[in-house]
């Protein structure tokens, strides 16, 4: 295995990226297969599931960590929390969406507890109807059911 | 889909879902769980429950401070977030935690054990969630005392038995004839023996422990303590002081022994003697481990007392107690409160403010504007959990 080489990576809707070992295997799942099969080392990885645009993003946040886990000087704790921010605020709903599921299936944990955290942020405080409009949920109790769940503890609501 | 709503969060897997809501405090949840049926189910499920309480126990750390003030005849229960790890902020205006009739002067907290505390003048006892507001009086002990002779509660522990999966709270009594107890002692020249009661919360049902216990305990401020399932208190058999266990699933007693060097001739009682030289003892949890406080009383605020802490590297075994910290100069403390964040101390000081101090450097001893009548100030470190009571389990 080229333990300092370049990788292949390849988006469902067939866009390549080559990176940096390092920084590939910021994803558990990635790294696996690559020290199972020296194979994937020297070809092309498809990433299943994962488009282009999503790739490109996913690289860019294990680019900016794996240089640092590298050099503390270069780019510190501080630089990174900001670049952690500015990345989640940037995005928009549906690439949360896709990365949120993107990184749980890659296992790039770090990136996975960072939206987390993003979403669990959002929806703090808000009401269960605004979590129903933001997220999409059908309410699927009926009023007596939803009326007895409130009664439980009245003074959270 | 509705135009101005985002993709169905269904389509998330539901640990991702997990990860999301593992990181909401108890008050979100229990609004959450009117979202829809899958959030309800999720939230409510024993796994959700216990990922939610590892993450709380390293995350969302509460301090939660109870004292007496006599002038008002009031015991005040109030709880305080610590954010940036030093300061100490009110967080919400506690509920009603006061259950009628309760003697408010004596009242202790102990535990927490899984975000639950136990509350207790030593007549009543209450199970309480203070996160999600359930509150559990205990029911009345059914077993009668031989003729003419009533009971007292001594001391009261509590815990989370792994391997039945409940909460169990121990009672340690005495049955003394009616009357007076000191004429008791004083006619026989022995304390009553004790004996020890068992409450279950799953079966919500008391049993009472064959054998009498052949310890005496003692009372010293700051030293019932729960740690790693078993409760611990100060007590003497025939001659010797020992710190005594009660591991909450074997429902065991055990003995652990003092280390010589902090083990004077009965120090943390009978201290009448020669008071300026007694040195008194808590127990806290430090780092994992059971860390013993030695110190001394103030005897006005001139006088400099020390701090010694000595830590059990490991559980049970005597030759591992090593000194592990001194503190000092000290001025004006009464007792130790509790342990914070494994690197400082809570105190009381001489005139019933809480004060915290670094194990490392009495220099940057704090005082934070909480008072209470004298050795009345109390506190436990708890994590905000969605433990039931009402199930009996989690």
């Amino acid at each position: 295995m080229a333990s300092k080489g370049n990788l292949t990576l390849k988006s469902c809707n067939g866009k390549e990226f080559i990176v940096e070992e390092k920084v590939a295997v910021m994803s558990t799942t990635i790294k696996n297969m690559v020290d199972v099969d020296d194979s994937f080392a020297q070809g092309v990885i498809p990433i299943i599931g994962v488009d282009g645009k999503i790739l490109a993003k996913l690289i860019e946040y294990c680019k900016e960590h794996a240089e640092a886990d590298e050099d503390e000087e270069v780019k510190s704790e501080e630089y990174l929390k900001k670049f952690d921010e500015k990345f989640v605020d940037e995005l928009n709903l549906n690439d949360l969406y896709d990365l949120l599921k993107a990184s749980n299936y890659l296992e790039i944990t770090k990136l996975l507890n960072l939206l987390c955290q993003k979403v669990a942020s959002m929806i703090k405080g808000k009401k269960p109807e605004e979590i129903r409009r933001i997220f999409n949920i059908k309410n699927d109790f009926t009023p007596e059911e939803e009326e007895e769940i409130n009664r439980q503890n009245p003074w959270a609501f | 889909m509705e135009s101005d709503s985002g993709p169905p969060i269904q389509n998330l897997p539901e640990d991702v879902l997990t990860e999301i809501l593992i990181r909401l405090p108890v008050k979100s949840l229990l609004q959450f769980r009117c979202v829809c049926k899958a959030w309800c189910a999720l939230i409510k499920s024993p796994l959700f429950i216990n990922i939610h309480l590892s993450r709380s126990r390293m995350n969302n750390k509460c301090v939660m401070v109870n004292r007496f003030i006599k002038d008002e005849n009031k015991n005040m229960i109030s709880y305080h977030s610590h954010d940036d790890k030093e300061s100490l902020r009110v967080v919400e205006v506690p509920y009603l935690l006061e259950p009628p009739r309760f003697d408010l002067e004596h009242a202790k907290l102990l535990g927490p054990c899984n975000g639950i505390i136990c509350l207790t003048d030593f007549c009543d006892i209450y199970l309480c969630n203070p996160a999600t507001h359930e509150c559990k009086k205990l029911p009345p002990v059914p077993f009668g005392c031989p003729e003419e002779h009533d009971y007292s509660t001594h001391y009261v522990g509590f815990g989370f038995d792994q391997t039945t999966n409940t909460f169990k709270v121990i009672r340690i009594l005495r049955w003394r004839p009616d009357g007076e107890y000191l004429d008791y002692v004083r006619r026989y020249d022995v304390i009553p023996p004790a004996r020890a009661e068992l409450y279950y919360l799953n079966s919500n049902s008391w049993r009472e422990m064959d054998a009498i216990l052949p310890w005496n305990f003692y009372y010293c401020p700051c030293f019932a303590l729960l740690f790693k399932g078993s409760f611990h208190w100060h007590a003497n058999s025939e001659s010797s002081d020992c710190i005594l266990s009660f591991d909450m699933s074997t429902e065991a007693f055990r003995e652990i022994e003092y280390p010589d060097e902090a083990n004077p001739d009965g120090f943390g009682i009978g201290l009448a003697l020669e008071p300026a030289n007694a040195r008194r003892m808590s127990l806290v949890s430090l780092n994992n481990s059971l860390a013993l406080v030695l110190y001394s009383d103030p005897f006005g605020q001139t006088l400099e007392q020390v701090i010694d802490i000595w830590v059990m590297m490991e559980y049970g075994v005597k030759e591992s107690w090593i000194k592990n910290f001194s503190i000092r100069p000290l001025f004006g403390i009464r007792c130790p409160i509790s342990s914070w964040n494994d690197d400082k101390l809570l105190l009381e000081s001489s005139s019933g403010q809480l004060i915290s101090c670094p194990l490392q450097d009495s220099a940057q001893l704090k005082e934070y504007d909480i008072y209470g009548d004298q050795a009345s100030i109390g506190a436990v470190i708890f994590e905000e959990s969605l433990v039931s009571l009402s199930s009996g389990t989690n």
